[in-house]
């Protein structure tokens, strides 16, 4: 049986901030991509990235796409994750 | 009966340091309970000195002690330096503790001494404006093995400086019924803020109106920096097992760990604000580290039907791991004995998460669950991030209610184990 999950209507954006200017942890990076979806048969509908640097939208294969804008997105609006985005981790989390 | 003194002119005072100074206990078996008592306007100091009894009992050396109290009014009253907890009752019911200031009660024990504490069970209870500001175990506990704690209200208490909670609610089990936790400052404690520590669902039988706990409107900040004891239980707000609970209102800041942590079935996490969580470093070879997240929620859980997750309308800031950290089913491979259910119905919508070190919100093997109208801004990863396993390492739904079978899972997980709660209890700690 597989999992199920709707994204959909988010907004994410990443706005120009000035070097340094990163609060609490110093200048971490900038943020990958807008929506990564790598769980089973995800559903992506009518979400706007903006600006981030790498694509707006990952998917996995099997994944239902529509209407999702990208605006400004180095890595382009959308694409399948590759082997270079680092395959869906299956690692469990940390418990304690 | 009624014990009255001259605001801040009228001490009581006890020196031998395992005394309680007023007791109220009876033995319910043989003599009537403590019935209709009012003590007002009171300091009541103790020996300084930690009580001496080895099995450490908070029934000894407290400031007032009460065994089946009934009708009890406590206000105005300075307890200090007791060798115990500051008030202490067992099975009470009926009891109003206000405007008390409870300091310096300070026994180090970690697992009993409270400002004040209850235990056994505790019915219609207002617990208001009271400043529990001792550096011992906990301000406020409701803990209990064998009742739970019914129709208590919580409100308008500071508790901060304690050994671990600001304010707990049970002890590993039951779920408190009708509980209301409002507007409490609980700041600095060493582990948690406020933490209840109760089932995930009822037992079979009892009706699905059980719960009804609200924590609303608390203010929790600066909790959870101690690497001693289990590092899970760490933060602002903690629910680590809860039925119809609803988080709401509350504010959390530089918590350690998590602003907000929540496990549990029929649970709402709503207009939040937490900022700046931090990541907690426990000592070792080699060190361990865990994320600060801003709000996290266990979905699934040992033997449990978790459903039923709200979060919405939470405000997320600059935390030192994701804003929003969702958790669902986990796999046996990973989590051995213990058989699972799916998450189902779980609404992820209209949260603002920005700033955070990983991901705005991440979820990672939820089942079932609509994340919808959030807005994520300059977080370090990905603004949303929707984690899954492969399929052939989830458990599947038709197998979760199996009972006696064994069978390994994935790529040779281990050998399933009974449901009932108990033996899940036993067989790993959650937290």
């Amino acid at each position: 049986m597989k999992s199920s999950g709707v994204v959909r209507g988010n907004l994410c954006s990443r706005m120009p901030f000035a070097s340094g200017a990163f609060p609490t942890f110093g200048l971490h990076g900038e943020q990958k991509h807008g929506i990564r979806v790598d769980g089973d048969t995800p559903v992506a509908l009518g979400n706007v990235t903006m600006r981030h640097a790498g694509a707006g939208l990952l998917y996995v294969s099997g994944a239902i796409l529509g209407n999702n804008q990208s605006v400004d997105d180095g890595g382009g609006a959308s694409r399948p994750v590759t082997a270079a985005d680092g395959q869906p981790d299956r690692s469990a989390p940390t418990v304690s | 009966m009624t014990l009255e003194g001259v605001r801040g002119a009228s001490t009581l005072h006890v020196t031998l340091r395992n005394n309680t100074l007023l007791q109220l206990t009876a033995d319910p078996l043989f003599t009537p309970f403590p019935d209709g008592v009012t003590i007002r306007d009171l300091i009541l100091r103790g020996a300084n000195q930690a009580q001496t009894y080895d099995d450490n009992n908070p029934r000894f050396a407290a400031g007032i002690y009460g065994n089946g109290t009934r009708r009890l009014l406590v206000e105005r009253c300075t307890i200090t330096q007791m060798g115990g907890s500051g008030i202490q009752l067992d099975a009470a019911r009926e009891v109003v503790l206000r405007d008390n200031i409870l300091r310096e009660n300070w026994n180090p024990d970690q697992n009993a001494f409270a400002d004040i504490g209850f235990f056994d069970g505790l019915e219609k209870a207002t617990i208001t404006g009271n400043w529990c500001l001792s550096e011992n175990d906990t301000g406020i506990s409701i803990v209990s093995i064998d009742d739970d704690a019914r129709e208590v209200y919580i409100a308008g208490n500071v508790c901060s400086g304690h050994r671990r909670h600001g304010i707990i609610g049970n002890n590993g089990r039951g779920i408190p019924d009708g509980v209301r936790i409002e507007g409490n400052v609980c700041n600095d404690n060493k582990w948690m803020g406020i933490y209840l520590n109760g089932d995930l669902e009822p037992a079979s039988g009892e009706p699905v109106s059980t719960g009804r706990t609200v924590i609303i409107g608390n203010t929790c900040s600066g909790n959870g920096e101690s690497t001693s004891g289990d590092p899970g239980i760490r933060g602002g707000i903690n629910v680590n097992g809860g039925f119809n609970v609803v988080v709401e209102g509350n504010e959390c800041s530089g918590n350690h760990r998590a602003g907000i942590k929540v496990r549990g079935t029929r649970i709402v996490v709503a207009n939040n604000v937490v900022r700046e969580s931090e990541k907690l470093t426990v000592p070792g070879t080699p060190p361990t580290t865990y994320d600060g997240h801003g709000i996290e929620l266990w979905a699934g859980g040992p033997a449990a039907s978790a459903r039923e997750l709200t979060v919405s309308g939470n405000r997320v800031y600059q935390c030192a791991g994701h804003g929003l950290l969702l958790i669902g089913v986990p796999d046996a491979f990973y989590y051995q004995t213990l058989p699972t259910e799916p998450t189902e119905r779980v609404v992820v919508s209209a949260n603002t998460s920005v700033e955070n070190e990983k991901d705005g919100i991440h979820t990672w093997r939820v089942w079932g669950q609509q994340v919808t109208a959030n807005t994520c801004e300059r977080n370090g990863e990905a603004g949303i991030r929707v984690r899954s396993s492969d399929e052939r390492t989830l458990v599947p739904r038709t197998s979760a209610r199996t009972t006696t079978s064994t069978r390994t899972q994935g790529t040779g997980g281990p050998t399933r184990g009974s449901t009932s709660k108990g033996a899940a209890r036993r067989a790993t700690r959650w937290w």
